[in-house]
């Protein structure tokens, strides 16, 4: 059976990579966080990657918008969209489908993109985390185009992928990488706030494993408190359930140079 | 009202090589390719971020297409600007 080796967290924001110096004074503790997550991963050495993302209008368009879609190719072309990370990520098409078979056969309707070209969402975590020669499967979530997956349902989905995971064959070893949030706002004029109170108290919900408080966060509400970008932290809840135990903070930093607050997690795999 | 042909003018104009520099030059004709009202197109044209904001243009997809046209992301409600020809890359993303 498959084995869920790693699960863990991160911001994405394009400036990680673009201005990387940017806030000197507590850029080091964002450094060492992914510093940390890098060397896990590493150590924990998978066969496949489940990034969990969203995409910004770059890969999915009003034409056909999914709620959840799993790549499955050989490969993915990054976009390298204003500035931000390109190149080619190494695919699985394997591991894709069997992910992919059982949890439509488990009741989770999600869509298959057999081309799927990847933006930053998913290249900067790749590129930070030092995954670039790593098989990945990009797991599509739709954060910004309402209607949205309730949060509920992406902890649902967290499960059933966890399930998923140990259902494929063999011994693959599997780690899943969630990116998005935390505070910030997108498009919208509040752009370049950070709401540093509403990040440490969403971080600390997780630190503690509890899920059920975040899923009582109306989007409203969050969009309210914590931007638009803040509603990718429906990708953290799918990793989170997908963990199944609480999660260990690596760091957290208001970024304002970045128009963002900054989080970077592990989260513990329960049995 | 077309959000779906604001969002693919944004989309297009960003993935479809050439487009860009053609809308600079002839915005009604590239234009005339989406399924967009007069005043839609007249917001497009003044980088009127409030107006296509009130269309129901999804924020995401209004950031890409005004950093596109030269509006960065953090005066894009507050700019004096309608369209130039200055690079997309000079705006800034994030």
């Amino acid at each position: 059976m498959g084995r869920l080796v790693y699960a863990g967290a991160t911001s994405h924001v394009g400036a990680i990579i673009k201005n990387p110096d940017a806030h000197p004074d507590r850029n080091d503790v964002l450094r060492s966080a992914w510093q940390t997550m890098a060397q896990d991963l590493a150590a924990a050495d998978p066969d496949v990657v489940v990034v969990v993302a969203t995409d910004h209008y770059e890969t999915f368009g009003l034409e056909h918008y999914p709620i959840f879609c799993l790549g499955s190719a050989e490969s993915y072309p990054a976009w390298g969209e204003y500035g931000n990370p390109g190149g080619t990520v190494l695919g699985s098409p394997s591991a894709s489908d069997g992910l992919h078979h059982r949890l439509v056969a488990a009741g989770f309707d999600v869509a298959r993109a057999m081309e799927m070209p990847l933006d930053h969402s998913f290249m900067v975590p790749i590129l930070r985390l030092g995954l670039e020669q790593r098989a990945v499967v990009p797991f599509f979530v739709n954060c910004n185009t309402p209607p949205l997956p309730p949060l509920g349902r992406c902890r649902d989905l967290g499960r059933g992928l966890r399930a998923a995971i140990e259902g494929l064959p063999g011994e693959t070893t599997v780690a899943v990488i969630a990116t998005g949030g935390v505070s910030h706002w997108v498009g919208l004029p509040q752009f370049g706030q950070v709401n540093a109170v509403w990040d440490r108290h969403f971080l600390d919900t997780l630190q503690r494993g509890d899920l059920e408080e975040v899923l009582t966060w109306s989007d409203e509400q969050i969009l309210e408190e914590a931007g638009n970008g803040a509603l990718e932290i429906r990708t953290w809840v799918l990793a989170q359930a997908c963990a199944g135990g609480p999660a260990d903070l690596l760091g957290y930093a208001p970024m304002p140079d970045w128009a963002i607050g900054i989080g970077v997690v592990r989260m513990q795999v329960a049995a | 009202m077309s959000v779906l042909g604001l969002t693919k003018l944004a989309r297009s104009l960003e993935h479809e090589d050439g487009l860009l520099e053609r809308f600079r030059s002839d915005p009604a004709a590239v234009m005339d390719r989406f399924p967009l009202d007069d005043a839609e197109r007249a917001s497009v044209l003044e980088l009127d971020a409030s107006d296509l904001r009130e269309r129901g243009m999804n924020p995401v997809a209004l950031r890409n297409l005004l950093v596109l046209l030269g509006v960065p992301h953090g005066r894009m409600y507050t700019h004096a600007q309608r369209l130039a020809p200055a690079s997309h890359q000079d705006a800034d993303h994030d």
